[in-house]
């Protein structure tokens, strides 16, 4: 049956946590997010176990007995600067069935919970989204805004494996080229890349798919032999980049083979 | 987060995914002077170098916990090592870009205001010293949702005698009129978190002060209100 044609969020019956919920409430983050979402043991880990964690943190929305939806929040004190720390509801978790989106069920959780937070001294919500939910929900929506915050990610891969999907992604990026494309119509061609403390990989290029391997053929058409943490720096974009790219050129740590071959496979396509 | 032994316990060592090899300890004549843990798919969940060594010593210290770190992850087979930190310890950004680390900033913390009469209270007081000097010393909010889905108060004051108190006056028919500040909760918001100015919400007429004449003590006051502290969520502490 499909909920959002028929219902209102004033037809379900809510619930907050026990234990009998688990499973379902599970399920309902598994088809929910696309990355995917753990399992009964780490959701228990997550909210039951976790320090503070209340019954009223954990709110499903049923029907007919069948939980359709489930919101989650944390209390938690947030220290915003020195000297102020302000209780806070960090939400996150929030799973709505397919079949009953576009009902106003989030919103119905927003407004059914603020008296319920206000009452434990809250002051703000807060949560983690990405651009494209917040721009589309958590701003028109919800009028949430976004921090400045400091915080950033670094990441640094450390497997072959990890290596070989980096460079197939670059590989697709770099087939849809014009140039590319023009270097293609004269069959496939093979880049040797060796990135300096990894195995070296063949990324072979054909103008239909590219695919990237270990297994290395014996006369690929260019040879690429680099430094990890020059590709690092130009992927950073820092002005750094270029004078590492430079140094890295003139120390021999970069070295290209089989350009010469590239510009007449040009000429003669 | 404020820190507890419980909090920790919880939020590293229980952690589902986290064996308690994974948590690292840098130890310099027996007292802790680094510390990092990993979790599932290499995210480091905390990487904390003693803020009080001397510089060359922290950057050596940071390295080697780097280098621990990026040991055991591959003990542990993981593809990639994934560090949260905020980018402003410039020790450790160097250190981690010095080691092939690429730099991404592209998650959004979000926030909402829920009781405004609540915040205006908690920042009021933490800035009482600059409100000192202000001529009027009753100051009335009208607020009104914006997109916010729900505004429980509607109207505050916040008066700086006999002591520094935020009342709620949405019901109240007079309220003294010498300084009136109209916002939005969400302009209320991005002023005091986001880093944005009186000046440009004034211009787009997200806030009106009347009457003219408070105009530069409303000034004051909201200046006082900013937090301009940057944020930094580690990665422990997401939900």
């Amino acid at each position: 049956m499909n909920g959002r044609s028929t219902r209102k969020p004033g037809d379900f019956q809510t619930r907050s946590y026990s234990a009998d919920l688990e499973q379902d409430i599970v399920r309902l983050l598994r088809a929910s997010f696309e990355g995917g979402w753990g399992n009964e043991v780490f959701w228990r880990w997550k909210h039951a176990t976790r320090p503070g964690f209340t019954p009223q943190d954990v709110c499903v929305y049923t029907e007919a007995g069948t939980p359709v939806a489930c919101f989650h929040v944390a209390v938690r004190p947030l220290h915003l600067a020195p000297g102020l720390d302000l209780i806070s509801s960090v939400g996150g978790d929030f799973a709505v069935r397919p079949d009953f989106r576009g009902i106003g069920l989030p919103r119905s959780f927003f407004l059914q919970s603020a008296r319920h937070l206000i009452e434990q001294s809250v002051v703000l919500r807060v949560g983690f989204t990405d651009s494209e939910t917040y721009h589309r929900v958590y701003k028109p929506k919800f009028g949430h805004r976004v921090l400045r915050t400091v915080t950033a990610e670094y990441s640094k891969i450390l497997s072959v494996r990890a290596l070989q999907a980096k460079l197939q992604d670059f590989g697709d990026r770099l087939r849809s080229r014009p140039l590319l494309q023009r270097l293609l119509k004269r069959g496939q061609m093979t880049f040797r890349i060796a990135v300096c403390g990894f195995q070296p990989c063949d990324l072979i290029l054909s103008p239909d798919s590219t695919y990237c391997t270990t297994e290395l053929s014996r006369r690929p058409d260019l040879r690429l032999r680099v430094p990890y943490k020059v590709l690092a720096s130009v992927r950073n974009g820092s002005s750094a980049a270029l004078w590492s790219v430079a140094g890295a050129l003139v120390s021999g740590q970069i070295r290209i083979g089989g350009v010469l071959r590239i510009f007449a496979r040009l000429a003669r396509g | 987060m404020p820190r507890t032994a419980e909090y920790w316990l919880w939020t590293t060592l229980a952690r589902p995914g986290v064996d308690a090899a994974d948590v690292l300890v840098l130890e310099d004549d027996a007292e802790i002077v680094g510390y990092t843990a990993l979790w599932g798919e290499g995210r480091v969940l905390d990487f904390v170098v003693d803020p009080d060594q001397p510089p060359r010593k922290r950057r050596a210290l940071a390295r080697q916990l780097i280098n621990a770190a990026e040991q055991r992850a591959q003990e542990r087979g993981f593809d990639m090592l994934r560090f949260t930190l905020p980018i402003s310890d410039q020790l450790l950004d160097t250190a981690l870009r010095n080691s092939g680390y690429i730099i991404k900033q592209s998650e959004f913390f979000i926030l909402g205001l829920l009781n405004p009469q609540a915040l205006l209270q908690a920042l009021a007081d933490l800035r009482a010293a600059r409100l000192t000097s202000l001529r009027i010393r009753s100051f009335v909010f009208e607020l009104s949702p914006g997109q916010g889905p729900l505004l429980l108060t509607n109207r505050l004051i916040l008066n700086l005698d006999p002591s520094l108190r935020v009342e709620d006056i949405s019901d109240a028919v007079e309220y003294p009129t010498h300084c009136v500040i109209r916002i939005e909760v969400c302009s209320l918001a991005e002023l005091v978190f986001c880093g944005r100015s009186i000046d440009s919400l004034l211009r787009q007429s997200q806030l009106q002060i009347t009457p003219a004449a408070s105009l530069s003590d409303a000034r004051t006051l909201l200046g006082a209100l900013v937090v301009d502290t940057p944020w930094y969520i580690p990665a422990s502490d997401r939900f």
